[in-house]
């Protein structure tokens, strides 16, 4: 005696017998199913239309539509879903057996089929059904970790274009091209610029590309941003990203990066590389005039105290262009497998006016990689070193001027040579004095000021720099580097800073800021007196003596005492900051 | 990429071929696990003669090996790279965490 089934089924039975039907019917009710009797295909067909069984047993020989072409005609009503059938009849002739099977049964019984014979039928197709739904539910998981994962895809990719299509990528110096190897770009270029009209631009390559790599890429730009933002310099930029990747990332991810400073108004470029091909520093003709090839390592993989900042510092001609671009790009290669390489790159560019030089590069690309998406991620960032037409910041607008205030406060800050060494003094004085009221929309100008004002006093009153090492087409070089052998040397010494706001009733707020070194001082007022006249070309040319007229500028008033070592300014918490330029 | 993983002396030796990138993932995690689990080693070389182009998750991988051979107590060196191979670590600066032989 058959058990009950594990599964209690609804089954619509077909047979044009009613004895044959009333047995069928007995059985299956005894092996615990639910049954529905009729005698024709048409009457089934109307009861499948409005409600499925869990299976269809039919008779072959019926009146009328037979069984098998009701199986057939059940299909083709039920596209999509699959009614299990099984067909029984008093032949087993081996042609009607194959007439069901191809229109789609799943069992076969011959009458007169044993209450056993009938379950452990029904059992084959209770594990098919069990398949089914197996199928099914993993069917609709893909479906759903399907959409799930193209709305995260879409969320991200919102993200990274914000990320890469900031208003700062419309910087008129700089022009990109990047070329994705899957959906999502590992590479990311952004460009800003400090306070004091530096452009700082970054070439970031994650490793691997795709999503994981794009993701990858996102702690840098926040940094980048903010940084700058505040006037830091590459170098101290290029070590917190290092911090935050080696903090945020696992130990086999890291970043290839190149981050330049392009200071228009002193002409000349830095570079830091670390794990991206050195930039390319190419002539107004095309030809490379210099490859920068100092090689740090990628973001991410040394910790703080193994970080190298050294940049590289070059005089630049404004009518160069600096070239940057990720290994995807020279590791294209050839049908003979032949990659361009570093030369190549050179080749491709000789002869080539700037503004022809993207568009040939991503003919090649394009050409290299048959139109396909390239098997690396490709990025080139094209920066102009012309100078910019105000390097002054331009004054704030609208509400402009400071309102009065009680605000009443007083900032002293020293540095020592230990501190002065490793501290960006400006960014740090500025971080503090805009948390005041009222100071925030002059912080570009303050910037210069202090700027101006700390340079001269590490620069030439501690490390006595002459200016004159700035003169010539090397000048700049030399005197950075004699810079840093000076800076890193440096046993004593100190720089102070004092900055108060003073009120006076019904004038805008001015701040004074003094300014002194322990240095031996200069003599500043032959300097002033010509400050004070109009520049001549030579002194323009000379590369020098541009910090003092640029003083007395954009403040009210400058002040040298002591030996030169002291310099006070006041600076005027209005237009009329803005309009003393005039 | 293919792998193989010999063990002369105090030496394990993981030989790489074809192409070491992100595809190569599993292969070098299971012959990075047999080197740095056979008895009595104290270097891993990984000799990259036979590999012909090694991209940045590739790096990534040897920064891996680097990390969980440093927590063994085991050193790893990189073997005859050479033309671009070399040249992708050169640019990353590899030699400085690596002995390049």
């Amino acid at each position: 005696m058959a058990e009950r089934a594990s599964e209690s089924l609804f089954i619509l039975v077909v047979d044009d017998n009613p004895d044959d039907l009333f047995l069928i019917r007995r059985d299956l009710v005894a092996l615990g199913h639910r049954v529905a009797g009729v005698s024709t295909a048409s009457e089934a067909l109307d009861h499948i239309a409005r409600a499925y069984p869990d299976v269809l047993m039919t008779d072959v020989g019926l009146p009328g539509m037979d069984g098998i072409e009701l199986l057939q005609t059940v299909r083709a009503r039920t596209d999509g879903s699959w009614i299990p059938s099984l067909v029984f009849t008093g032949s087993l002739d081996e042609a009607t057996q194959m007439r069901a099977l191809e229109a789609g049964a799943d069992a076969y019984l011959c009458k007169p089929a044993s209450r056993e014979m009938l379950h452990a039928k029904l059992g084959v197709i209770l594990r098919l059904k069990a398949m089914q739904r197996q199928a099914e539910e993993r069917n609709r998981e893909l479906a759903h970790y399907r959409s799930l994962q193209e709305e995260e895809q879409r969320l991200a990719r919102f993200v990274m274009e914000r990320l890469i299509n900031r208003e700062a990528l419309g910087d008129p110096a700089v022009s990109h091209f990047i070329a994705a190897a899957a959906e999502f770009s590992g590479d990311l270029i952004a460009a800003a610029r400090t306070p004091g009209n530096v452009l700082h631009v970054l070439l970031a390559d994650g490793a691997g590309h795709g999503l994981a790599a794009s993701l990858n890429v996102l702690p840098v730009t926040a940094p980048f941003y903010r940084m700058t933002e505040r006037g830091f310099g590459i170098d101290a930029i290029a070590r917190e990203i290092n911090s935050k990747v080696r903090a945020l990332l696992p130990v086999d991810r890291f970043i290839a990066a190149t981050l330049v400073a392009v200071n228009f108004r002193e002409r000349y470029v830095t570079v830091w590389n670390g794990g991206n091909p050195g930039p390319l520093l190419v002539r107004p003709d095309g030809g490379v005039r210099i490859h920068f090839n100092r090689h740090h390592f990628p973001l991410g993989v040394v910790d703080d105290d193994e970080f190298d900042g050294t940049v590289d510092a070059h005089v630049v001609n404004p009518h160069d262009h600096l070239l940057l671009f990720s290994d995807g790009l020279i590791e294209l290669e050839d049908e003979s497998g032949a990659a361009l390489g570093v030369d190549g790159l050179g080749t491709a560019l000789n002869g080539l006016p700037a503004a022809r030089r993207l568009p040939r590069l991503t003919e090649i690309v394009h050409c290299l990689t048959g139109g396909k998406p390239p098997r690396d991620d490709i990025s080139i960032a094209q920066i102009a070193l012309t100078d910019t037409p105000n390097p002054v910041p331009a004054a704030p607008s609208g509400e402009a001027q400071m309102p009065f205030t009680t605000s009443d406060w007083r900032l002293v800050l020293r540095l020592g040579a230990t501190d002065l060494k490793r501290l960006d003094a400006v960014p740090l004085i500025l971080g503090a004095i805009e948390q005041f009221e009222g100071v925030r929309p002059f912080a570009g100008r303050l910037f210069l000021v202090l700027s101006e004002l700390f340079n001269n006093a590490l620069d030439h009153g501690l490390l006595r720099l002459p200016s004159s090492l700035k003169v010539g087409i090397e000048g700049m070089d030399v005197y950075l580097d004699e810079r840093s052998r000076r800076l890193t040397r440096l046993a004593v010494g100190a720089v102070e800073f004092e900055l108060t706001l003073r009120q006076n009733f019904g004038q805008s707020p001015v701040l004074h800021i003094g300014c002194a070194d322990t240095g031996p001082g200069f003599d500043h007022e032959v300097q002033v007196q010509a400050a004070l006249r109009e520049p001549s070309s030579e002194d323009m040319l000379k590369g020098h003596g541009r910090g003092i007229p640029l003083l007395l500028r954009v403040c009210e008033e400058v002040r040298y005492s002591g030996a030169g070592n002291r310099v006070d300014v006041m600076f005027r918490l209005s237009e009329r900051s803005a309009d003393s330029q005039k | 990429m293919d792998t193989n993983v010999s063990t002369l002396q105090s030496q394990a030796r993981i030989q790489l071929s074809g192409r070491f990138d992100f595809n190569s993932h599993r292969e070098f995690r299971d012959a990075v696990d047999r080197a740095l689990s056979s008895p009595g080693t104290t270097e891993v070389a990984v000799d990259l003669g036979n590999v012909a182009y090694l991209d940045s998750s590739a790096l990534g991988m040897l920064l891996m090996l680097r990390d969980k051979a440093k927590t063994s107590g085991k050193t790893v060196c990189l073997a005859n790279a050479k033309g671009s191979v070399r040249q992708v670590l050169d640019i990353a600066n590899f030699g400085k965490l690596f002995p390049i032989v």
